[in-house]
């Protein structure tokens, strides 16, 4: 009974620091929230918190940010847009990415050592140094404002993490698997398709929410390779609404919500792939 | 999750894509069409987005408005120097567009001299938008950064008169400071470009105090900065800004938002008087003013006043708009410009737009949703001397760099006069020389 | 495996062909822009005279670029550190509770807000107000209530005599822990258990990084009161002591623990008083940038969570056992045990951060601008680039952005390298 009783008190500090840290990150998040439902007027004269001061008074709430956001903006449209970018681009990255992740995993070739180390090197590559030259040719082969260009540039710019993650991944796959696969006749796509795939389904699910929230996420690569407005991703629809001297900037908290909504949702629902995948490569050894 | 399924994921969604690119490419096939890249956003956007949907009907061109929102230098930049540019874009200063002209990436519009339009543009915007002899930018709308927002009510209360002379303005002010009240409150913070608004005081006073012939000196870097007319500016400006004059002094001014500290001209709830009574600043800030005072009545509860002239005659007017500028020359672009410099269509600009000012002056006084906007246009026609903003026309290392460092060195007191000016003189001449963006 | 070169291209190739393209060409171009003055980038590649490595002379001796190193040294330090260590933390911790999955979400979801909304919810935690106007920042908000509570006369009382009583029972606490641990360490050293003690040292060394931390944070620019530095070092002491007791079982350590940090907390509030509502982002040199590197460590912690979580649930539970069968407290378990185990994930989370955090730029660009003197090398090259199209500056500055990173990537692949020779 006391042991029980010792093991219950001893437990309530650990709950309290977990909970004091859930809180402490949440609390910002919770400020634009709560925010989100205020007038404008509101909001520059007294902090959210004091919402809670009079909680049940309806004077203290509006929709209006949130109904000014999602009516008349076509924001529906941007909503397609950014899943036109976004599932495409994440699915030929984890495309690209597993196929080199197993050559260079597996496959013996000249200078594949030295191929990896450049590879994932390019990872510090800062963003903005590859415009100007990647436009340039963009806008003479006339892939520049397409769809597949905005997809090659996203599977482009996350290939060195992601091929990173995944030869660690299926490196650590038995050896004897292969063998014996090899020994059946089977052929190195077989071997790919069949085995490494499946297998690899944790670390490649985790790259999957890593990749998809990246680009849902990203601003700027549509903005420089993405001029069309009727292809603009949601990313750019919330920016566009903050007049030009940061007017109406109170219009950014409702959308932001709306905005985070989906990679929350992928998130959540495939947390369990992201706990248990993420660094199965890294870990064994 | 089986590969199976996977590979059935991956050629649906190339099948989409492809449907889609196609689906894309088959709407614009066979019209012109002009792109048009903007900072325009929120309100504006959505009445710029409108007006191109009516130049479609009138002309069958159709426009591609692309908003980059605040990103207008990295990613029009990366464009331009990409090759691959907008047909057109709106930029906010002239700097931008003396930079990408001197570069050779802009397109003359000195055809646009000859039309009758041109005649009817305002004096002085045509001349902002030429660099070098050469017509680079037309203003279809501008806005006038000579005024003093202020509390209608307390004035009318007192019965104080909006002064109309410098002289006035001082009287004005002492007065209100000897009734209770806290005559400007000013706020000068702004991220990253803290410091602006107080160039546009210290414009305002140069264009007065020195004249606008020394001001484009001015600007050009062909006068120094210390110059004594250029201290002397200073020196009127810490006339206003003071610990005294202004509502918790420099600490407040330089730590305030710009956009937070308009409202304070009108008091907050719970409140009887205001804590302060004037606001200088340009006709935007009408927006931020009823985003955090809704109730206010523009008119009734406040209203605005030209920031009075040194001397005899009409004071002159700074203002700031946003230049049409193009990068490729078609003619459809060229309908463009002109759609936009005609008075029919700047008037709706104007009346769905409120805090824009039309630059033709055809356009009627009337059609201003208030007298604030409506005497601001009608000072526009009649100044005999209108001038853009000096830090956006200059050097934006300069211009939109150590002018603002100088103006919190200065007003924070962490520096002489002296000394601003000297870095000042120092950074202009790098800028003016190296391989900066000069112009 | 056999070889079959044809097939292993025609894997590798697409990959290649995109990292070559849109990653690999224009690192090319960058390096060579570097290298020339007066660049244009009309024409398929950028032109200009040759000008050898005048530019990286430029750029290395300027101020602004020192100040950018220096910013972008302590972002590289304070915000590896704090996203591992809070990370390594709440993996452990999460594991014990059964509400795991939401509060592991809770920590991650910064990791999928947009950056723009990210950036608007920490102005709202930064907002400033002069003093006497009602202040709508979370910060100065909370930090003046704090204030204003201490200073309630009833409550200034209270907190007056918690002082005392918790300073009295701090000083026996101390007395008493280090005196047996002293005794005890006597006893210990002569046995093989440097390591213990080392890593002791480490601890205590990372604490004096999280004094220097704070006390840069919460000076406020405003000069430290002596109460406000009192508060600072002994909620430290607090942390100190853990260490110690966790090196070596000390029944003294927790309530010693407990009594500083109590103490800690009361000092804290009573500090506060008449607490003048801040510019976070502007006090310079150290407020600032540690208010910027805050959000970048509430960003990232999720995914060094993440991270080491997937770790930290590989290690077998066998081992845990036996350790602790054999009479380690769960310090001593974690200390021992689940570190070793988990000693190349760690690596190669820092990495992948230390990679992540050089990169950083827009927390930077949208708040400050890289005034107040917050600026990185990241932002500053952006700065050169777009607003003053100064290419090859830019392109300077971005190799010796290569430059610092690549050390990072090379560790974090020769490690795994080595390991596979085993293969």
């Amino acid at each position: 009974m006391i042991r029980k009783a010792i093991n219950l008190f001893s437990r309530v500090p650990l709950h309290v620091v977990i909970i004091i840290l859930c809180i402490v990150w949440l609390l910002p998040t919770l400020g634009i929230f709560v925010s989100s439902f205020r007038s404008s007027s509101d909001i520059m004269s007294s902090g959210w918190w004091s919402v809670f001061l009079d909680p049940a008074n309806p004077q203290n709430y509006t929709i209006e940010n949130y109904t000014q956001v999602l009516f008349g903006n076509d924001i529906w449209r941007s909503f397609l847009n950014s899943f036109i970018i976004s599932v495409p681009a994440t699915l030929i990255s984890l495309f690209f990415a597993a196929l080199a992740g197993y050559a260079f995993a597996w496959l013996k070739f000249p200078g594949r050592n030295l191929l990896f180390l450049t590879i994932v090197g390019l990872i510090v590559v800062p963003l903005q140094m590859t415009f100007i030259p990647i436009i340039k040719i963009y806008s003479s082969t006339g892939l520049y404002g397409s769809y597949i260009g905005i997809w090659l540039a996203h599977a482009g710019y996350g290939m060195p993490l992601m091929i990173y993650m995944m030869r660690n991944f299926m490196g650590g796959l038995p050896k004897e698997l292969f063998e014996s696969a090899f020994i059946d006749g089977a052929s190195v796509w077989t071997a790919f398709t069949r085995l490494v795939i499946p297998l690899s389904l944790p670390v490649i699910a985790s790259l999957a929410i890593f990749q998809f929230l990246w680009i849902w996420n990203d601003l700027i690569v549509s903005l420089i390779y993405m001029p069309d407005p009727s292809k603009a991703p949601i990313t750019l629809k919330i920016a566009n609404l903050v007049g030009s001297q940061g007017q109406s900037w109170h219009l950014l908290l409702p959308a932001a919500f709306i905005s985070m909504i989906v990679p929350l949702i992928v998130f959540f629902s495939l947390q369990k792939y992201f706990v248990r995948g993420l660094t199965a490569g890294a870990v064994k050894g | 999750m089986n590969s199976k399924k996977l590979s059935s994921i991956l050629v649906l969604s190339i099948v989409l894509s492809i449907g889609l690119i196609f689906s894309g490419a088959v709407t614009t096939y066979g019209q012109e069409k002009v792109t048009f890249a903007t900072s325009f956003g929120g309100a504006e956007l959505e009445v710029f987005q409108s007006l191109m949907k009516q130049f479609e009907e009138d002309t069958g061109i159709k426009v591609e408005v692309q908003p980059v929102s605040r990103n207008m230098k990295t990613a029009l930049g990366s464009r331009v120097a990409g090759g691959n540019p907008p047909d057109m874009a709106n930029v906010p200063n002239p700097g931008l567009m003396k930079n990408w002209a001197r570069q050779g990436d802009l397109v003359s519009m000195d055809w646009f001299k000859d039309t009758e339009l041109a005649d009817k543009m305002a004096g002085g915007f045509l001349e902002t938008g030429t660099y070098k002899g050469t017509l680079y930018g037309m203003i279809p709308a501008a806005s006038v950064k000579s005024l003093v927002w202020y509390n209608k009510k307390v004035f009318e209360e007192e019965g104080y008169e909006t002064p109309e002379t410098l002289g006035e303005l001082i009287k004005l002010q002492n007065q209100m400071v000897a009734d209770g009240y806290t005559p400007w409150v000013v706020g000068l913070e702004s991220g990253g470009a803290t410091g602006w608004p107080g160039t546009d005081w210290l414009e305002d006073i140069m264009l007065r105090s020195a004249g606008p012939e020394t001001y484009d000196k001015w600007v050009n870097h062909d006068i120094s900065w210390t110059n004594p007319q250029v201290a002397e500016a200073f020196r009127i400006f810490s006339l206003f800004m003071n610990e005294d004059m202004v509502m918790g002094g420099s600490k407040a001014a330089l730590t305030m938002n710009f956009g937070d500290s308009a409202q304070y001209i009108i008091p907050g709830a719970g409140r009887d008087k205001p804590r302060a009574l004037m606001h200088r600043q340009a006709t935007f800030i009408q927006d931020f003013i009823k985003d955090a005072r809704p109730d206010a009545k523009v008119g009734e509860d406040y209203d605005t006043f030209i920031f009075p002239s040194f001397g005899k005659g009409s004071p002159p007017i700074l203002f700031a708009g946003d230049l049409f500028i193009a990068f490729n020359d078609k003619p459809a672009v060229r309908e463009l410009v002109k759609y936009f410099a005609e008075a029919d269509i700047q008037q709706t600009w104007v009346e769905e737009n409120p805090g824009r000012l039309a630059t033709n002056v055809d356009v009627p006084l009337s059609v201003y949703p208030n007298d604030t906007l409506s005497k601001s246009a009608q000072a526009l026609k009649e100044a005999e001397t209108a001038r853009f903003d000096a830090s956006d026309s200059m050097n934006s290392a300069v211009g939109s760099g150590s002018f603002f460092s100088a103006i919190v060195n200065y007003v924070s007191g962490d520096k002489t006069l002296s000394e601003v000016l000297n870095t000042l003189e120092n950074s202009a001449d790098d800028a003016y020389e190296s391989g900066e963006a000069t112009d | 495996m056999r070889e079959r070169n044809f097939v292993s291209w025609l894997f590798v190739g697409p990959a290649l062909l995109v990292v070559g393209f849109f990653l690999f060409y224009p690192t090319i171009i960058t390096t060579y822009t570097s290298f020339l003055g007066d660049v244009s980038m009309k024409g398929a590649f950028p032109t200009g005279n040759f000008v050898g490595v005048q530019n990286y002379i430029n750029v290395l001796t300027s101020t602004e670029t020192l100040i950018a190193f220096r910013n972008t040294m302590l972002w590289l330090v304070v915000m590896t550190s704090f996203t591992v260590v809070f990370g390594l933390l709440l993996a452990v911790l999460l594991d014990k509770v059964n509400y795991e999955s939401m509060a592991k979400s809770i920590i991650f979801m910064p990791m999928a807000v947009s950056f723009t909304a990210a950036s608007i919810i920490w102005k709202f935690v930064y907002a400033y107000r002069p003093p006497g106007f009602t202040q709508i920042g979370l910060l100065n908000s909370l930090m003046g209530a704090i204030g204003d509570f201490a200073a309630r006369p009833g409550v200034n009382a209270a907190l007056n005599v918690m002082f005392v009583v918790f300073g009295i029972a701090a000083v026996v606490f101390a007395l008493l822990a280090l005196g047996k641990g002293l005794w005890r360490a006597i006893g210990i050293w002569k046995e093989e258990d440097r390591v213990t003690w080392i890593a002791g040292a480490v601890i205590t060394g990372l604490v004096l990084i999280a004094i220097w931390w704070i006390i840069g944070f919460i000076s406020l620019g405003q000069g430290m009161t002596p109460l406000g530095i009192a508060a600072q070092v002994l909620m430290v002491l607090g942390l100190i002591s853990i260490g110690l007791a966790a090196v070596r079982d000390n029944s003294f350590g927790p309530p010693l623990m407990g009594s500083l940090l109590l103490l800690g907390i009361v000092d804290f509030m009573l500090s506060q008083q008449g607490f003048e509502p801040t510019t976070w982002l502007m006090q310079r040199p150290w407020t600032n940038n540690m208010a910027l590197i805050v959000m970048g460590i509430w960003v990232w912690t999720g995914f060094a969570m993440v991270m080491l979580s997937a770790a930290y649930k590989g290690i077998p539970q066998s081992m845990l056992e036996a350790a602790r069968v054999d009479g380690a407290n769960e310090l001593q378990v974690f200390w021992n045990v689940t570190i070793p185990y988990m000693k190349t994930t760690i690596i190669a989370t820092t990495t992948t951060i230390v990679i992540f955090v050089l990169k950083i730029f827009d927390f930077i660009w949208v708040t400050t601008n890289g005034e107040y003197g917050t600026d990185v090398l990241a932002s500053l090259m952006i700065r050169k680039m777009y607003s003053f199209y100064n290419y090859e500056a830019a392109s300077a500055i971005a190799v010796v952005l290569f430059v610092l990173i690549f050390p990072f990537v090379i560790i974090n692949i020769r490690r795994f390298q080595s390991r596979e020779a085993i293969r």
